[in-house]
Order: structure tokens, then C-alpha cells, then sequence
């Protein structure tokens, strides 16, 4: 029979269950393949990985705090790069100017899926169900089925995902400077207390005047922008998109927010958790690149922590509950 | 008061309301002082939640009056009537149940400091303030921090009405803050309404258990057939009496 402190504890910091994992796959990697998994590159490797999933997964975990999910995410991601790409390359404008451009479309595209679902009274599962599919079909549009590649060792773009050195790339302190941010957005202001109040009960939310919808477009946008910053991430890396990017780009940041701690019910979560689940993630894909097993495995490692984490999250909210 | 409100914070006279050819209310009148318990009683149909409705500026009453502390007055919307202090606690929507007290209390009233487009929460003072509150209506076993998914029925119902209170509630509608709840957490909701009534809030209590309103109510105002039917002082009605004249037997 565990404590019951301590199985509060964790409901009040949720972030102690993936912290934990992290460091079961870490030593399980060292123990695998020991020098290289903790070498400067690897770390560098995982941590841009991280950047390019985890800022995805701040904006998901603040959208399913609120109740809201958009698994169109990875088109808007791909949608975006092509876009960048194509107005500094055959549009000719100014990099730092198309690079605003497809921020603003990344982050009307989570807006207007906020609209459609608001207005229609829809899941908003179901409306990016359907957004994503046209995004995806108007990436490839946009993009003839090919690569769009940016001016090589654009300044600008290289400013959001340059490489620094030993594969730790500039997307790791955007990453992490968005993160900080998000966290105390939540954590600290009005409006992060209004979002865990829609996802946890927007009827109450609704009745002391909160702006229920606002609030929630404010979440579907944030997340669109963020996917388009996650976009700028690849851009700065490899210096192209390509059409066929992103596809899974949305399960897996629903995935890490998960993991981190977040209920799929809404109303609860943590940008931090969210932040390391992207981490676990990435690291288990670099360490099995490294144990030398077939990547494939990857799916099925991630797939099995999903299960694990809701499991466990539930069963200890039950047992909480049934406590009082 | 010299008014001729009678005392009354608010007061409905000959309320009445159709909708269509169905007569839902008809000659309405009753009251409720400052520091007083009404209890609404009556069997299902019998007008209480269309009466309620018109209090709370969800319906506007086909002819009749509302006045508040004397004045009168018409709701063209239920914020009207909410920033009146009118307010309704409902059981179920009232609280967000992830959020902790002090952050349920302060919802949408967060104590900010703004920086730029941001308005930072002072979380010391929601704390602080909640702390005070909780302990200044009797409940002083629970923790500001505390999560309302882990409070009990009573505790998350006297939760919601200190709230309302304490957020400008000056007349508390509660619709049936007791059912489903144990006998102990019944008087733990009891006890919070005698605490804002004391300090001098209205409440009108809906309420279908005899018993329970018998025992907080203060007056019992008897509604049947979408009319008053009754409008009776504690002491001048017994619980028995409250039945019979609920099932048509008087």
C-alpha cells in the first residue's frame, strides 16, 4: 500500500513520473552503448530533436489543458516550411520577411481550426481530423511532391536552427526559451489560470466570466504558431522541407504531452512534462540508433510509454479520489 | 425602511409568465430580507424554476414587477442580475474541480500585476486571501492549495457558496445544494449557509426535502400551480403541514 502523501504528491507534480523514466533510459542507453550515449554529439543530437518535438509539444499540452486537441499540427508544420521556402526562393522577398509571413499563416491555420470548431460545435478532434488531411493535400500541392529548399546558410534562418557546434543546433535555446515562457504563461498569469479552468469545467468557467472561446482560440493559435516555429527549426538544419515531414508530428507531441502528465479530459498538465516527455522520446529514438536496433522499435517503445503513463495516471487520480 | 420595500432586498409582485398559450406563472409575490433564508418549496411544475429564472434574468416575466432594495427593475440579460449580486450557485457547474480553492476562488478576480500584455497572478495574496476566507466561514481544516477533486460533496458545495458570496453574491439562489449528499455534509453546507446569512446575505433555498428546508429556511414561501400558494413564517409551519400542503391534501 503506497503512502497516500506521496501518491498525492505526484498528482501534484506530475512531472516526477517522466523525470524517473528519463533516468531509467538513461542508464538502460549508458549500460547499451556506453560511449557513445552521453558523448557531447549524442546529447547535441537528442536535445535538437527534442526542440523541434517539444516546442510542438508545449502548444499541444496547452491545448489539451484546455480541452482541445489538433492532430492537423504536422501539415500546418510541413504546410509552412514549404511556404517559407518557396516565397525567399521563387518569391524572391526577403528571408526575414517570408519567415514572418509563415508565422502568421502557421498561426492562422491553429486559429481557423479554433473557428470551425467554436462555431460548429464540433470535437476539435474531428475538425483537424479534416484540416489536416487539406493541409497535407495543399502541401503537396504547394510543393509538386518535392523538396523546398531555403538559400543556403541564410543567416536569418540559420539565426532559429544554425548549427553551434557538437550537433547542438540554435533550436535547443528557442526551445527552451519558449518553454520558460509557456511555463509561466501557465503557471503565473490570469490567462493560464483560465485555461486549465475551460479544460477542466468551461461551463463554471464560463458562468464567473471567463471568455471560454477566446480563451480556446488563443490555445488553437498558439499551438499553430508554434508549429510554424517548429518548421523554421527544420528549415535551419537541413536548409529544406519537404512535403511528406510532419506527418507524425502531432501524435507524437500528443504522445509527450501525455507522458508529461497531461489528461486527456483536459484541465490538467504541465508544459514542463510535456517538455521532458519530448525529451524521453528523443532520446530513446537516438539510443536505439546507437544500441544498434532497427528504428522501428522506436514506435513500439513510445507506444508502450504512452500506455504506461496513462495507466499509471489514472489509476493513481482513482486512488486519490477514493482516499477523501 | 421607509420605502415601502418592507425590508425586502428583493421582492417580486404579481410576477406572471406565459410562454405561448401555457401559463407557467401567475400572481407571483414574495420576498427576501437581507440575513434571511427563503425556502422555495412546491412539487415539480409547480413555477419554481420559471420564478427562479426571472430572479436570474434568464426569462423576462410577462407582466409583474421585480424591485431590488425598493427600486424597480428588469434584466436584459442574467449578467445584469449577476452584477446586481444576484447569483446562482448550481451544483455541479460551479467549481472547476483540477484547480485548487484558492485558484476557484479567484477565478476571473485573479489578484494580477501587469507587465506588458500579461497580467501576473499574485499568488501569495490568492493564497493568503482564500486562507482567510475559508477559516472566516467555518471551514478550517482545508488548504487553499488543495485541489477541489479532492474535497468532498459538502465541503466542494460550502466551497462554492463562500465563493459567491465573498465575489459580491448579495441574494444566493442555491438549487438543491443538498441532494446526493450524507447527513454529515449536510450540516457542513447548513452551517455555511447560517455563516453568510449572519452576515447578512439573502438566500432562496429550492428545495425538496422537507426536512432539510424546515430546518435552514427562515420563511417558506409554497408555490403550487405556477402561484403562491402560501408564504408562512418557520414557526407557523410544521414539517407535516409542509407535505400535506405539498400534496394537495390542504
Amino acid at each position: 500500500m503506497m503512502d497516500s502523501l506521496f501518491l498525492r504528491r505526484i498528482i501534484r507534480v506530475p512531472e516526477l513520473m517522466v523525470l524517473l523514466a528519463i533516468l531509467v533510459v538513461i542508464i538502460g542507453f549508458v549500460i547499451m552503448a556506453p560511449s557513445t550515449f552521453l558523448s557531447a554529439r549524442n546529447i547535441g543530437a537528442f536535445l535538437t530533436a527534442s526542440a523541434q518535438l517539444g516546442v510542438v509539444a508545449v502548444g499541444a499540452a496547452i491545448l489539451i489543458i484546455a480541452g482541445e486537441f489538433d492532430i492537423s499540427v504536422g501539415s500546418n508544420y510541413a504546410f509552412t516550411g514549404i511556404v517559407i521556402g518557396l516565397l525567399c526562393t521563387s518569391g524572391g522577398l526577403p528571408t526575414w520577411l517570408a519567415v514572418i509571413i509563415g508565422l502568421m499563416i502557421s498561426t492562422s491555420i491553429g486559429l481557423s481550426n479554433g473557428l470551425i470548431t467554436l462555431a460548429a460545435r464540433i470535437p476539435s478532434f474531428i475538425t483537424t481530423l479534416g484540416t489536416w488531411l487539406v493541409w497535407f493535400g495543399l502541401t503537396l500541392a504547394a510543393s509538386k511532391g518535392f523538396f523546398v529548399s531555403v538559400r543556403p546558410h541564410d543567416p536569418f534562418i540559420e539565426l532559429f536552427g544554425g548549427l553551434l557546434g557538437y550537433q547542438f543546433y540554435a533550436s535547443i535555446f528557442w526551445w527552451l526559451g519558449i518553454g520558460i515562457v509557456a511555463i509561466v504563461l501557465l503557471g503565473r498569469t490570469a490567462i493560464g489560470n483560465w485555461i486549465f479552468a475551460v479544460g477542466g469545467n468551461a461551463e463554471a468557467a464560463r458562468a464567473v466570466g471567463v471568455p471560454a472561446s477566446r480563451v480556446k482560440l488563443f490555445a488553437f493559435s498558439l499551438i499553430g504558431l508554434l508549429a510554424g516555429v517548429s518548421s523554421l527549426f527544420t528549415l535551419g538544419q537541413q536548409g529544406s522541407m519537404a512535403p511528406l515531414y510532419g506527418q507524425n508530428l502531432a501524435l507524437q507531441a500528443i504522445a509527450a504531452s501525455v507522458i508529461g502528465g497531461c489528461s486527456l479530459s483536459g484541465g490538467a498538465g504541465s508544459v514542463v512534462g510535456a517538455m521532458l516527455g519530448a525529451v524521453l522520446m528523443s532520446m530513446i529514438n537516438s539510443g536505439l540508433i546507437l544500441a544498434g536496433a532497427p528504428t522501428f522499435w522506436y514506435q513500439t517503445f513510445v507506444g508502450a510509454i504512452v500506455l504506461v503513463a496513462v495507466v499509471i495516471n489514472t489509476s493513481i487520480s482513482r486512488r486519490v479520489a477514493q482516499m477523501k | 425602511m421607509s420605502d415601502g420595500s418592507n425590508g425586502f432586498r428583493l421582492e417580486v409582485r404579481n410576477l406572471a409568465k406565459r410562454f405561448g398559450s401555457v401559463v407557467a406563472l401567475q400572481n407571483v409575490s414574495f420576498g427576501v430580507r437581507p440575513g434571511e433564508v427563503v425556502g422555495l418549496v412546491g412539487d415539480n411544475g409547480a413555477g419554481k424554476s420559471t420564478a427562479i429564472k426571472i430572479i436570474c434574468g434568464f426569462h423576462k416575466p410577462t407582466s409583474g414587477q421585480i424591485l431590488w432594495e425598493g427600486q424597480e427593475i428588469s434584466f436584459d440579460s442574467p449578467e445584469q442580475a449577476r452584477a446586481l449580486g444576484i447569483q446562482t450557485v448550481y451544483q455541479d457547474l460551479a467549481l472547476v474541480n483540477t484547480l485548487s480553492i484558492a485558484r476557484n476562488f479567484f477565478l476571473h478576480a485573479e489578484p494580477a500585476f501587469r507587465i506588458g500584455p500579461f497580467r501576473f497572478l499574485d499568488v501569495r495574496k490568492m493564497n493568503a486571501r482564500t486562507g482567510e476566507i475559508l477559516r472566516d466561514i467555518g471551514i478550517k481544516d482545508l488548504n487553499p492549495t488543495t485541489p477541489v477533486s479532492a474535497l468532498s460533496g459538502g465541503e466542494r458545495q460550502a466551497v462554492a457558496i463562500g465563493r459567491t458570496y465573498y465575489f459580491g453574491g448579495r441574494l444566493l439562489i442555491l438549487d438543491e445544494p443538498t441532494s446526493a449528499l450524507s447527513v454529515k455534509q449536510t450540516q457542513k453546507v447548513f452551517s455555511i449557509i447560517q455563516e453568510v446569512k449572519a452576515k447578512g446575505a439573502s438566500v432562496i433555498l429550492i428545495e425538496h426535502n422537507m426536512i432539510h428546508v424546515h430546518e435552514i429556511a427562515d420563511r417558506l414561501v409554497v408555490m403550487r400551480h405556477g402561484a403562491v400558494y402560501g408564504d408562512y413564517a418557520k414557526k407557523d409551519v410544521g414539517i407535516t403541514d409542509l407535505e400535506r400542503i405539498l400534496a394537495g391534501v390542504r
